[in-house]
């Protein structure tokens, strides 16, 4: 069957739309919000200052199938946090955000989602099961998760004993070994050796080349322009905060 | 829906999604939705609960049967204080107080996981997509998983104490229904309250620490004025639900009082997880 037969007007809808996205945070008074602050506020007819902090300030985005967007800006511009609502992980304050199609997401430190006491194996089934796939989908993957990562031996040992370099070997294999529309990906795969990166961007490679939705945020100039076809500066879209 | 398929493999499309987020926010529908999601996906989070209780007794020899073990020396030894200090007769407290403490560490221990079920799973909740209700959930299935153990012990206290199983143990499915659906529903309206507020998390831990006392465990119910039963007990949702958990096992048949108590207690509280946890479910990512 070709690619084509087994498409449907789905195919039509934009992978990722963002209407007037709008993220913001309160920040009360600088200090943390608690209990004895609530209740000597009402005592005292006194109200904290609420500080607003915008993290994302009205984006409009439409990211087509295929589309390889890189997302740059200086530190605190917003890029993770456009990424974490595009997976869905937040909830924009104003405006719509649509992704369309199942989204993996690389997100967070190397040991993010890894359970030290659990082998590289069994870690490898468990992430892919936290991200809706099932555990018997993943067994029939291990062998492969196992040659790619090039952990070897050490596949089977706890993952309290890994680098972080190892960490990052056996998440990327693992996340990367499910099917998906989208991927999100945050700082780039991770520091791992320059041998294992280099299979990554291979594999990200023939991720994108059929068709699949990248979006990347990352400071390196060299890694967006290798993968992406179009880059967002947030720097230059971002808004001043208001409060 | 149909979508490209990338890799050659099948793509389950189950496990295709349209994520869709949209301000304002905290409706019933979108709260409903994330609980529709969180059940279907039950073998995700039963799957990740068994793996983290495996890991948790990783490098110890008798791995989750620990959570008998430790059972069993506890009830004996409050068994016993309690039996020689009130004057009970043992063959009757023993049982007494086993399913009484089995049944009130499992519905406790949902409370206080419920508490920390979104504090406790913070970077989880920052990085990997997925329904916020599978947190709720996977507290039920761990505590859940301890309770079974646990039961182990009931089983064989009431073989070695000869308790008299009656008909009346057909109330038991209905406890561990209502039990069950209390321990899910306290997780959904708790969890986010102590993201949003930290000190209820404080609050719970202290009162989870007195309403050893005040539910009947190791004193009897019946040995008190209905005065009496009221100021110490009566209060406690949960007195009933372990009145409606304890009874069967022991032969007896749970009161009238019992049954519009538990009715009212799950009503209440599944009303008040599904409202509260919609209502905040959106905001959840920005509290932890």
């Amino acid at each position: 069957m070709s690619a084509e037969g087994i498409m449907s007007d789905t195919n039509k809808e934009p992978a990722i739309e963002l209407s007037d996205v709008w993220v913001q945070y309160q920040l009360r008074n600088a200090h943390h919000h608690n209990l004895k602050r609530t209740l000597t506020n009402g005592m005292l007819r006194r109200k904290d200052e609420v500080e607003i902090i915008t993290a994302v300030a009205g984006i409009n985005l439409t990211i087509n199938r295929g589309d390889r967007i890189g997302l740059t800006g200086p530190n605190g511009s917003g890029k993770s946090t456009l990424l974490a609502v595009m997976a869905g992980l937040l909830t924009p304050t104003r405006g719509t955000a649509t992704t369309n199609g199942r989204v993996l997401a690389l997100l967070g430190g190397p040991d993010q989602g890894l359970d030290p006491e659990q082998t590289g194996r069994e870690n490898a089934v468990s992430l892919g099961v936290k991200l809706g796939e099932s555990a018997s989908a993943m067994r029939e993957q291990l062998d492969d998760i196992k040659e790619f990562s090039g952990l070897g031996g050490r596949f089977e040992h706890p993952v309290r004993t890994y680098s972080s370099g190892m960490q990052v070997r056996l998440r990327f294999t693992a996340i990367t070994a499910l099917k998906a529309d989208v991927l999100l990906v945050d700082e780039g795969i991770g520091a791992a050796d320059a041998e294992f990166n280099a299979r990554a961007e291979e594999r990200l490679r023939e991720f994108y080349e059929t068709a699949g939705t990248l979006v990347m945020a990352s400071h390196s100039p060299a890694l967006l322009h290798q993968h992406c076809t179009k880059e967002i500066d947030l720097g230059l879209t971002h808004a001043p905060a208001i409060s | 829906m149909r979508l490209r398929n990338y890799g050659g493999g099948n793509i389950n499309t189950s496990t295709l999604a349209k994520i869709s987020t949209e301000a304002p926010v905290g409706s019933l529908k979108s709260g409903f939705a994330d609980i529709g999601r969180g059940i279907r996906s039950t073998p995700i989070w039963w799957t990740l609960t068994r793996q983290a209780i495996r890991s948790q007794y990783r490098r110890t020899y008798l791995g989750p049967w620990w959570m008998t073990i430790q059972m069993i020396i506890f009830v004996g030894g409050l068994s016993l204080l309690f039996g020689i200090l009130l004057g009970q007769d043992l063959k009757e407290f023993v049982p007494y107080v086993t399913c009484g403490f089995i049944g009130f560490n499992w519905m406790t221990g949902m409370i206080q996981g419920g508490a920390t079920c979104i504090t406790g799973n913070a970077s989880a909740i920052k990085t990997t997509p997925g329904p916020l209700s599978i947190y709720a959930l996977r507290n039920f299935a761990g505590n859940t998983i301890q309770f079974a153990h646990d039961a182990i012990v009931i089983v064989v206290v009431i073989i070695v104490f000869q308790v008299t199983v009656t008909s009346s143990l057909l109330f038991l499915p209905l406890a561990l229904v209502a039990i069950a659906l209390n321990g899910i529903a306290v997780s959904l309206w708790l969890g986010p309250l102590v993201a949003r507020y930290r000190d209820v998390g404080q609050i719970v831990t202290s009162i989870v620490r007195v309403l050893f006392f005040f539910t009947p465990i190791f004193w009897v119910a019946s040995d008190l004025s209905n005065r009496q039963l009221v100021l110490l007990s009566g209060w406690n949702p949960l007195t009933y639900l372990l009145e409606l958990f304890r009874t069967p096992l022991l032969g007896e048949t749970p009161s009238t009082i019992t049954l519009i108590g538990v009715a009212i207690i799950t009503v209440v509280n599944v009303t008040v997880g599904i409202v509260h946890f919609s209502r905040t479910r959106d905001r959840i990512a920005y509290w932890v």
